[in-house]
């Protein structure tokens, strides 16, 4: 050994001479923070004007059922009672499914199968709302029609069903992504202690994706709270209905029923104006369902630290002969979960491809629209990439920072705030963000019709899924990996820069994607900020009064009133070429993704 | 995990600080309005007026079609000065005028829509063709639950009402309540609220014993539905022309004060042959066939 | 020369006992000093003290001098870390080359030129042991190596930093018999040149490589559990 070690110049490391000190990381950390903090303050801002423009009576608007503009009387029990049954419904239907096949996907298929299936789950999620929405009336309503012997068949127990296919591939995706980051020293370390792959999964693997797999939870419960149209499509919107005793409780889910969202999202905030008794309850409502959210999301995060610092010892479990069959059982199930979500992929693309087949010619692609349902839906596109890019430029930093913040914030308090607040942002019906950004940006700011007004009240749907998703990332971090990096003197700044970022960023991608994808679809709050239906340039010349065209509304304005047989094509088609342009998108990022989390973090 | 408080309080005001230096700078540009015509409100109208819009485009008009806020929307813009032409698919209510007094609002008829009770085939096969207004009023107070009640094949009444708002349901509140404040909508267990057309008629489709107001265009072509005759009287062009059948809605352009230039361009073509053909491809009723 | 780390009454709390000592020792530079004892004593834990890395719920007292410097507890910051650098039991590589991973720590703490570091990142795995194995494929991923080419090239990357003192926590635990020889020679050469301490349960390694002896047992509540010999 060469002695030449010994006339190195020792180190003398002072903050000054530190390289790459990347202070600068707590500047966009915090950034993304607060951004997440004022969004929801505007929000919550707009809403608190609107209920100061009005008296709110707010015990009639928590115990009273009925709810009649006409008669001056607000009442908002009903609904409440309508959301909790529905979402309650999603979760308890989509979580097991999802879970399941979150597992199957990652433990039982090859990477070889898994990898494009994930794929498929991902590009589920993109799907617009509004497709959900009519599979749910073609399929979902009259399955519930013959077997509860209901004429129609909206009921709560409909939306109930739709949301959980609609939120099932968002918790798939993000709780894979959980399980992907488990290191396989730990699977193998269990297999060779002779543990079944049911007992590895559960007492090896399940333990460190525990909290992705709740953060899944919980943005699927977000999504599902702040859906609208797929909702509104199946739940038949009657108002004032509310069970009395046990029987009719039953009896309500399988009929008609209303929810927060959907009133918020129907035409009444429209109708209402900008002030006065009607408005002001509309805003309260608003508040009730952000109320809802930060209590579900504060009661569900609950249980994360109990569980740490209370473990129970797990019990002995007698019968060693039982331990094939459960285990074959085990993957029965979780392989059988799996079948959900491709017959549901199957049958959309089915759908869509029959119905939509408009969107393979390609002249339907590169040539400008003809009037309200001719000619192809170029400017449409051209309108709905730039809307999507943007958002995405303005969300991801923003939601990375956010959720980094979150994640290294582990088990506290601001942490958990942090948290809540992100979910009440998700959850947030979109319709609101819309009108919201049309008294604030397009009016008080003056930008009228702009496709910037449109990317920025898109940020909120995105910059939650980013960050919740990087969160549950950050936690599931080996404490190995921290300590190694900061006993060899990193400092903090630099742990989070040289080690969290590229440790987290895969499920950045994730969030991102599922985030895009849901701001892709998203119709309400677009009408109102930056779309026209007509008459747009392909691409805006400024900012300000600059309209774009966008898929989503052109979908939705089609497919209202128009008797044109035309329209309806047109509006599928639109539909179509929505999924393949997602599709598309999301490939790339995958693919992107895959090549990074092949760069693996041994401990 | 320490972090030091100044350095805290430090990131936070300079996030604040460049969050509002961006707001600021944005709202200074301010760019002049692109020279179109603004049309926006109805998505029941915004097809005929895309397709005017798209035939003038040729003549070197500019005009953009939006659907911001529905008929409500079209008003309350049109008011503001934010656009130049509201689309509206119901008649102007003095409410609206009470709530604008600066705005002098100037209605051009461009069309109607005729609205039909619609029932599913099988009610409509198993007796039920003709209600009287009292029968279509019971209906949808939720009072009558059983097709056999009017005559008809044993089977569940379901009712899809149109959400408040919409052009059709306030037809169709005309019709049976006239001028008197309409009740709130039932509590049975067999009444749910739908929106557009499209929707409408899916829903109708897959529920046997369905009823439901709708646009009589919406279900040419399709044999398992059919409007009833109300008090005798069918929705047909002369009968709407004559106004012997009592439910149809105007379709209107509103402006504020007289139309000019190209305003006047734009609705003069949907007035002309070539713009009336327009709305018979959209599936409503041209000025000629209700006879004005 | 003043000590490089000197101890007295270190006491670990967690919220309701005290789980280690008190303990009292100091490191002399160019020392190797082997901290032993029976699983659970302790060991690791106060080795976490001394760099201030100790996990979430547990603190400590007693007095702690680095360098000079008295560190309170929490205010261990990562310039003292540059300098009393813990090598964890577990070898952890960071995604990335192998050369990538020996220049981990040093690219974060020096500002120098790219050459300059490569070079000392280079001479560190020379010392490591390391160099042999390894010079033909500085750029393949780390995690292709074997548990003990990664277990010395995390004391390589300790040693890219110049530390004024070494902490190894079971550096050969995980190790066969040739591995461990290699990692003990790299550790016997340290001696004269740098303070190192050894945390190991195997009396015979201390043995051989330490010229101090920590003794720690399991903490009593009357009992003195430390003995220097």
């Amino acid at each position: 050994m060469s002695t030449s070690t010994l006339t190195r110049q020792p180190i003398t490391p002072d903050p000054d001479t530190r390289p790459h000190p990347s202070k600068w990381i707590w500047g966009w950390l915090y950034a993304g923070a607060s951004s997440v903090a004022a969004l929801l303050l505007v929000l919550v801002g707009y809403l608190g004007t609107g209920v100061g423009s009005g008296e709110v009576d707010w015990p009639t608007l928590l115990t009273e059922s009925a709810w009649s503009p006409a008669s001056s009387v607000y009442g908002g029990l009903a609904m409440i009672y309508g959301t909790a049954v529905v979402c309650v419904l999603a979760l308890v239907l989509a979580v097991p499914v999802g879970w399941a096949a979150a597992v199957a996907l990652s433990e039982y298929l090859p990477p070889r199968v898994a990898r494009p299936l994930r794929l498929c789950v991902e590009l589920l999620a993109a799907v617009p709302s509004i497709v959900y929405g009519l599979i749910g009336i073609i399929v979902i309503r009259p399955v519930i029609a013959r077997l509860a012997d209901v004429p129609g068949g909206d009921s709560l127990v409909a939306a109930g069903i739709v949301l959980a296919v609609m939120i099932t591939p968002t918790i798939v995706a993000v709780s894979v992504d959980a399980l992907a980051a488990v290191p396989d020293r730990y699977r193998e370390a269990a297999f060779s202690l002779g543990l079944t792959r049911r007992e590895v999964i559960r007492s090896a693997v399940l333990p460190l994706a525990r909290s992705g797999m709740r953060a899944a939870v919980l943005l699927g419960m977000a999504r599902a709270l702040g859906e609208a149209i797929a909702v509104f499509l199946v739940v038949g919107r009657a108002d004032g209905r509310l069970p009395t005793s046990f029987g009719s409780f039953l009896d309500s889910l399988v009929h008609p029923g209303q929810t927060l969202t959907t009133k918020l999202a129907g035409p009444e905030p429209v109708l209402a104006g900008t002030s006065g008794p009607h408005f002001a309850a509309l805003c309260g409502l608003g508040f009730i369902l952000l109320a809802l959210v930060a209590a579900a999301t504060f009661w569900g995060t609950r249980g994360q630290r109990h569980s740490t610092t209370a473990k129970r010892t797990p019990r002995y479990r007698a019968s060693p002969r039982m331990r094939a069959q459960r285990d074959q059982l085990a993957k029965t199930l979780r392989l059988g979960a799996l079948l959900l979500p491709s017959v549901l992929l199957v049958g959309m693309l089915a759908l869509l491809v029959t119905r939509g087949s408009n969107a393979f010619h390609p002249s339907f692609w590169f040539t400008s629209a003809t009037g309200a349902a001719g000619g192809g839906v170029r400017d449409q596109i051209a309108g709905t990439l730039l809307l999507v890019v943007t958002t995405g430029l303005l969300s991801l930093p923003l939601g990375f920072g956010a959720g980094i913040l979150i994640g290294v914030h582990a088990s506290t308090r601001t942490a958990r705030l942090l948290q809540t607040l992100t979910v009440v942002l998700g959850g947030v019906p979109t319709i609101l963000l819309g009108l919201a950004g049309f008294v604030i940006l397009s009016t008080a700011m003056g930008w009228g019709r702009s496709w910037l007004a449109g990317a920025i009240v898109l940020v909120p749907v995105v910059v939650p899924v980013i960050a919740l998703s990087t969160a549950a990332r950050v936690r599931s971090l080996p404490s190995e990996l921290k300590e190694s990096a900061l006993s060899l003197g990193l400092t903090r700044a630099q742990l989070i820069r040289s080690v969290v970022v590229p440790y987290a960023w895969p499920a950045t991608v994730t969030g991102l994607l599922l985030g895009l994808a849901r701001a892709a679809g998203e119709t309400a709050p677009l009408l109102f900020t930056a779309t026209v239906f007509f008459g747009a340039p392909t691409l805006p010349s400024g900012i300000v009064e600059s309209p774009v065209q966008a898929l989503p509304t052109h979908i939705f304005t089609l497919s209202q009133d128009s008797g044109d047989p035309q329209a309806v094509a047109q509006a599928w088609g639109s539909a179509m070429v929505l999924v393949l342009i997602t599709a598309v998108l999301l490939s790339a990022a995958v693919a992107l993704r895959n090549r990074f989390e092949g760069e693996r973090w041994t401990t | 995990m320490v972090f030091s408080k100044k350095r805290r309080l430090v990131c936070l005001a300079s996030t604040a600080l460049m969050v509002m230096s961006l707001a600021t700078a944005c709202a200074d540009k301010k760019g002049g309005a692109t020279g179109a015509l603004q049309v926006s409100g109805s998505t029941t109208v915004a097809p005929v007026a895309a397709d005017a819009a798209q035939a003038l485009k040729a003549e070197g008009l500019d005009i953009t079609v939006a659907t911001q806020g529905g008929s409500a929307g079209g008003i309350s813009q049109l008011a503001a000065g934010q656009i130049n032409i509201a689309m509206t698919s119901k008649p102007l209510a003095d409410e609206d005028k009470a709530a604008h007094p600066g705005t002098d609002f100037h209605p051009i008829q461009i069309g109607a829509d005729a609205v039909g009770v619609i029932v599913t085939k099988q009610v409509a096969d198993g007796g039920v063709k003709n209600l009287t207004a009292a029968q279509v009023r019971r209906l949808f107070e939720g009072k009558i639950t059983n097709w056999s009640e009017l005559g008809g094949p044993n089977l569940k009444v379901f009712v899809y009402d149109k959400e408040p708002g919409r052009g059709t349901r306030e037809v169709l509140d005309k019709y049976l309540y006239g001028e008197e404040e309409p009740p709130p909508p039932p509590k049975s267990g067999n009444f749910a609220i739908v929106g557009g057309n499209l929707e409408t008629r899916n829903k109708l489709k897959s529920t046997p014993g369905a009823v439901a107001p709708l646009s009589t265009s919406f279900i040419e072509g399709h044999n398992d539905l059919q409007a009833v005759t109300l008090d005798g009287v069918a929705p047909t062009a002369e009968n709407i022309a004559s106004g012997k059948y009592p439910m149809s809605r105007p379709l209107y352009f509103l402006t504020d004060g007289e139309p000019k230039g190209n305003a006047k361009k734009f609705i003069d073509y949907v007035l002309s042959p070539k713009g009336q053909a327009l709305m018979t491809k959209h599936g409503y009723l041209t000025l000629e066939q209700i006879g004005k | 020369m003043d000590n490089i780390i000197t101890v007295r009454h270190l006491r670990v709390h967690s919220r309701d006992k005290t789980l280690v000592g008190p303990v009292s020792f100091s490191l002399e530079p160019g020392s190797t000093t082997g901290l032993c004892g029976p699983s659970g004593a302790g060991k690791s834990t106060v080795l976490r003290a001394l760099v201030d890395l100790l996990p979430n719920g547990l603190t400590r007292d007693g007095d702690l001098q680095v360098l000079g410097r008295t560190i309170a507890p929490g205010k261990g910051d990562a310039n003292l870390r540059a300098k009393v650098v813990l090598v964890p039991q577990t070898p952890v590589v960071f995604g990335g080359s192998i050369l990538d991973n020996a220049l981990f720590g040093l690219r974060h703490v020096l500002r120098a030129p790219r050459k300059v570091l490569r070079e000392r990142a280079e001479q560190a795995l020379h010392e490591a042991g390391l160099w042999k194995e390894v010079s033909d494929r500085l750029d393949a991923p780390a995690h292709t190596l074997s548990v003990g080419q990664r277990q010395r090239l995390c004391l390589a990357r300790a040693l890219a930093l110049e530390p004024a003192a070494l902490l190894l926590d079971e550096p050969t635990s995980a190790l066969d018999e040739q591995s461990r020889d290699t990692v003990e020679k790299t550790i016997a050469a340290l001696h004269g040149r740098r303070a190192v301490l050894l945390v190991s349960h195997d009396p015979a390694q201390v043995e051989r490589l330490c010229d101090t002896i920590i003794r720690l047992d399991q903490p009593t509540a009357t009992s003195p559990t430390v003995t220097v010999s």
